[in-house]
C-alpha cells in the first residue's frame, strides 16, 4: 500500500509519518505542496493520501477539486489545523473520505481507516 | 534558529491559528479562511520601519499590545489596517448593545477581544506543544500610527529580536489585514530554541 503525505510543514509530515500504523510505513511518499501532490498522483499509483488544507500555493481544497475534476480521486484523509465545521463540510463535499484534526495520534489513524472501510 | 526549527515553529503557530480560527468563526458567525502564517525573526530596526513599508505605509492603523509571562516572557503587538472597524461592525456575532451601530467603545472592545483570541492562540500554539505554559497581562489599545510608531521604537520595550508572525485573515466576503508580532528577549528565544530542538529530536529518534 502506497501512502502519500501532503503538508508544507516538515514537522507535520514527520509527526504524521511517525503516527502511521506499522503496516502503512513501508511505502510512504511525501509532498510539500499541492502541485507536488498532484504530480505524485499522476506519476504513481497512490492508495491513500493524507492531505493538509492550509498550504501556500495550491491548498488542500484545490488539490481535492483538481482530483475530482480530472476523475483521479483517491481515498483521501484531510488532516487539518483548521477545525471549523464548515471546513469539514467542504472537504467531504469535495470527495475526502474523512476529516481529522491535527495533531494525529496512531489510534486516530486506525479509527479513521476502520470507519472508512479501509481496514 | 535554522530553517528546520523555523518550520517547526511555523507549524506550531499554524495549529494555534486553527484553534483561533474556529473560535473566531463561532464568535463572529462567519467562515474564517486561514492562510499559512509566516514566521521569521527580525531585529529592532526592521520592526521599527514596518509602518513605512508596503500596504501599511498608506493606511491608518489600530493596534493592541499585550504582555505575557511564564516560561516565555515577552510582549505581543497585533496591528490591524484601517478596514478593520468597517469590516467588523455588521458581523452577526458582533454584539452591539446600544443600537444599530457599535459605539466607539464597543468597537475598541471588539478589537481587544479579537487580538486576545488570536495572540493567545499564537503564543499558546508555541508554548503548549513544547510543554511550557504562559499567562497573559491585559491588552491595551494603541489608537493610531503615532502611538504604534512610538511603541515600536521605544527603548523601554525589553527585547532584542522579534519573532514576526504574519497572520492574514480573510473572513468570508470581507477582509482586513492584520499582523501579529511577538517580541521575545534573548533568554526566551533560547528557551524556545531548546524546546524545539527537543521536540524535533523526539520525532527523529525511532
Amino acid at each position: 500500500m502506497r501512502v502519500l503525505i501532503v503538508d508544507d510543514s516538515r514537522l507535520a509530515r514527520m509527526t504524521l509519518r511517525k503516527a502511521l500504523p506499522p503496516d502503512l510505513t513501508a511505502d510512504v511518499v511525501e509532498a510539500a505542496d499541492g502541485d507536488e501532490a498532484l504530480r505524485h498522483v499522476e506519476a504513481n499509483h497512490i492508495d491513500l493520501m493524507f492531505l493538509d488544507l492550509t498550504m501556500p500555493g495550491r491548498d488542500g481544497y484545490q488539490v481535492l477539486k483538481s482530483l475530482q475534476e480530472s476523475g483521479r480521486m483517491l481515498p483521501t484523509i484531510v488532516v487539518s489545523a483548521d477545525i471549523q465545521a464548515l471546513a469539514a463540510e467542504r472537504v467531504m463535499k469535495l470527495g475526502a473520505i474523512a476529516f481529522v484534526k491535527k495533531t494525529l495520534k496512531p489510534t486516530d489513524i486506525t479509527d479513521v481507516l476502520q470507519r472508512a472501510g479501509l481496514r | 534558529m535554522d530553517a528546520e526549527k523555523l518550520d517547526a515553529l511555523q507549524e506550531l503557530v499554524n495549529l494555534g491559528m486553527g484553534a483561533a480560527g474556529a473560535a473566531l468563526a463561532q464568535a463572529l458567525g462567519t467562515f474564517v479562511e486561514l492562510v499559512v502564517p509566516g514566521v521569521d525573526f527580525t531585529d529592532r530596526r526592521s520592526v521599527a520601519s514596518l509602518l513605512d513599508t508596503g500596504a501599511w505605509a498608506k493606511q491608518d492603523v489600530e493596534a493592541v499590545r499585550q504582555p505575557f509571562f511564564g516560561a516565555f516572557t515577552g510582549e505581543t503587538l497585533m496591528i490591524f489596517d484601517e478596514q478593520v472597524n468597517a469590516q467588523l461592525v455588521d458581523l452577526p456575532g458582533c454584539l452591539v448593545t446600544s443600537g444599530d451601530k457599535p459605539t466607539t467603545a464597543e468597537q475598541h472592545e471588539l478589537l481587544l477581544d479579537l487580538s486576545n483570541v488570536v495572540v493567545g492562540a499564537c503564543v499558546n500554539g508555541i508554548a503548549e506543544p513544547l510543554n511550557e505554559s504562559v499567562s497573559f497581562g491585559p491588552p491595551t489599545r494603541l489608537g493610531d500610527r503615532g502611538e504604534v510608531r512610538a511603541y515600536l521604537s521605544r527603548e523601554a520595550v525589553a527585547w532584542h529580536e522579534g519573532l514576526i508572525v504574519n497572520v492574514d485573515f480573510r473572513l468570508e466576503a470581507r477582509s482586513f489585514r492584520s499582523r501579529v508580532l511577538i517580541f521575545l528577549p534573548e533568554p526566551s528565544i533560547h528557551r524556545i530554541d531548546h524546546a524545539v530542538t527537543k521536540l524535533l529530536d523526539g520525532l527523529t529518534a525511532s
